[in-house]
């Protein structure tokens, strides 16, 4: 018997968790920022209702209806599309391996945050006390690479404990984890946008942020950074969504969780919008220089700004610091261990295997590969390998997902699959949007990723990382993927469309 | 704060959380919450 979600709310508040991460912080500000401000919104909207929804309606409805994580949901709409499945698995396995090493540095720093350690000068704190890469940096070479910071081990397995324990107290025990990890970030996120804004310079920031630039919208690659920024916020294409609706009864509503998911996410990541950006002017006016000369994304924004700005706040920074790093980890942790159980419920279905054992399975072997992450030029691998899933696996595994659903199974068949449980009817649009919109556009940011890369490697890495962390990973997962496929086990019996057990 | 980008942060607040609002409010009406 198939676990279930105690109520509704767990699964949506679950699926909310996976949804708002890092990306939501760290990423969506800077990406209005950089593609019209304000005017970003109407790209931004355009590509959630004609990608970013349907193809969580998709992904839902998959787990919903074939009661699988994404291998065996696959496979059960059609033996052959197994491997779209596994790619997914893959991939989300690839990301939870780096997850718990952000994890790592974010607990370190919350350390760091009761007194402030890194002072003015976040930077150094980052590449020296933290990571303790500069070493790597100056020699140019990857002599000491392997050698683990040791700043980072204890945080390391922190994370990995805390992922562990999650994912082994089964999908009652996550709906219990998070009512907690899902509202607190979202709370926090509040808080830091109230100080935020009552902060001196903080409207310069936000006009930064969200003054609006009309005439972006006639760049094309404004779009395609909206449907980017749509396809990566959602956990679309790691498997996620179809192992967390695999826990779902079969009359569960399908359409209207997408958009409390879809519309919840959005709303954290315009918020979290704020809290940088008042912030970031705030800083700019401190310093004296423009906005965007002290704006930073990523890995920058929340180690290196966001704690400088930190420093110079005038009342309790060290509070401000340890809410920041705390909502750094919650938004970090929410995505890890819903990676995690995407892996798991895929190598419990496959190889009947209890999840007590999956779990030691998959966390022990993350924990190994990702070792490398906290080495001193983990910072490094992180950079490359995040690039290669995000930008080739997961587009790569969206788009199979679009054709051999979309155009083999019948877009039409799962569009009336979700008519039959949902609140809200969906109309045809949602055919054309899987079977055209979202694989033009996967297709589009696949080709011009392929050529830039084709024409330089990323970031100028070292050869061995580009094969190693790039595209060497991408053949073994794409191997793997069907390797996987041709693996016969015994399959638990569910019941067909017409309600007979196989 | 400049006019445009209040208006752009309203937008935001309103469609985004409205949206939210709007079909958690009908998840509500329609199956609930259990």
């Amino acid at each position: 018997m198939r676990e279930r979600w105690t109520w509704r709310g767990a699964f949506v508040v679950a699926a909310v968790g996976s949804a708002v991460g890092l990306g939501n912080l760290w990423r969506f500000p800077y990406v209005v920022y950089d593609s019209g401000g304000g005017a970003f919104l109407i790209p931004f909207l355009v590509a959630l209702v004609t990608a970013g929804i349907p193809l969580m309606m998709l992904e839902f409805n998959l787990g919903r209806r074939f009661a699988g994580a994404a291998p065996l949901a696959m496979k059960r709409a059609n033996p052959s599309y197994e491997f779209v499945g596994w790619w997914a698995v893959l991939a989300g396995f690839g990301i939870i391996t780096y997850y718990a090493a952000i994890l790592g540095w974010s607990l370190r720093y919350l350390w760091g945050a009761f007194t402030l350690e890194w002072g003015m000068d976040a930077e150094t704190f980052f590449y020296d006390t933290v990571l303790g890469i500069s070493p790597v940096l100056e020699a140019g070479a990857f002599g000491s690479l392997f050698g683990l910071s040791p700043a980072l081990i204890l945080g390391f397995i922190l994370g990995w404990l805390a992922i562990f324990f999650i994912v082994f107290s089964g999908v009652k025990g996550l709906g219990r984890v998070v009512m907690v990890t899902m509202p607190l970030p979202f709370i926090l996120i509040l808080v830091l946008m109230v100080r935020g804004l009552t902060l001196p310079g903080a409207a310069e920031g936000l006009n930064f942020y969200l003054k609006p630039d009309f005439a972006a919208l006639a760049n094309p690659q404004v779009w395609l950074a909206a449907y980017g920024q749509v396809f990566f916020t959602l956990s679309l294409a790691m498997g996620i969504l179809i192992a967390y609706a695999s826990y779902l009864p079969k009359d569960s509503d399908i359409a209207n969780n997408s958009l409390m998911t879809s519309f919840a996410d959005a709303f954290t990541a315009f918020i979290s919008g704020i809290a940088v950006f008042s912030v970031t002017g705030y800083m700019a006016g401190q310093l004296g220089v423009p906005v965007d000369e002290v704006l930073a994304s990523g890995v920058g924004l929340a180690f290196v700004a966001y704690p400088e700005a930190i420093s110079l706040m005038p009342v309790a920074p060290a509070l401000i610091g340890i809410i920041f790093f705390i909502t750094i980890f919650t938004l970090g942790l929410d995505s890890a261990f819903s990676l995690t159980e995407s892996v798991l419920s895929a190598v419990m279905d496959k190889f009947n295997l209890t999840r007590k054992v999956a779990a030691v399975l998959v966390s022990g072997l993350a924990f190994l590969v990702g070792l490398i992450f906290i080495s001193r030029g983990g910072l490094l691998w992180l950079d490359q390998v995040d690039f290669f899933i995000n930008q080739f696996g997961l587009v790569l595994v969206g788009l199979f997902t679009c054709l051999v659903i979309g155009w083999g199974y019948g877009a039409h068949k799962i569009r009336e699959q979700i008519n039959e449980v949902s609140e809200i009817r969906i109309g045809a649009w949602f055919d054309v949007c899987i079977k055209f919109i979202t694989p033009i556009v996967l297709i589009v940011l696949l080709a011009l990723n392929l050529i830039e890369r084709i024409r330089e490697p990323y970031e100028g890495y070292p050869t061995f990382m580009q094969i190693v962390g790039g595209w060497g990973m991408m053949a073994v997962l794409i191997i793997l993927g069907i390797v996987f496929m041709y693996i016969k086990t015994k399959e638990t019996p569910y019941e067909d469309e017409e309600g007979e057990v196989e | 704060m400049e006019a445009s980008a209040v208006i752009s942060l309203i937008v935001g607040l309103v469609i985004f959380g409205g949206g939210f609002l709007w079909s958690a409010s009908i998840a509500s009406r329609g199956k609930g919450w259990k």
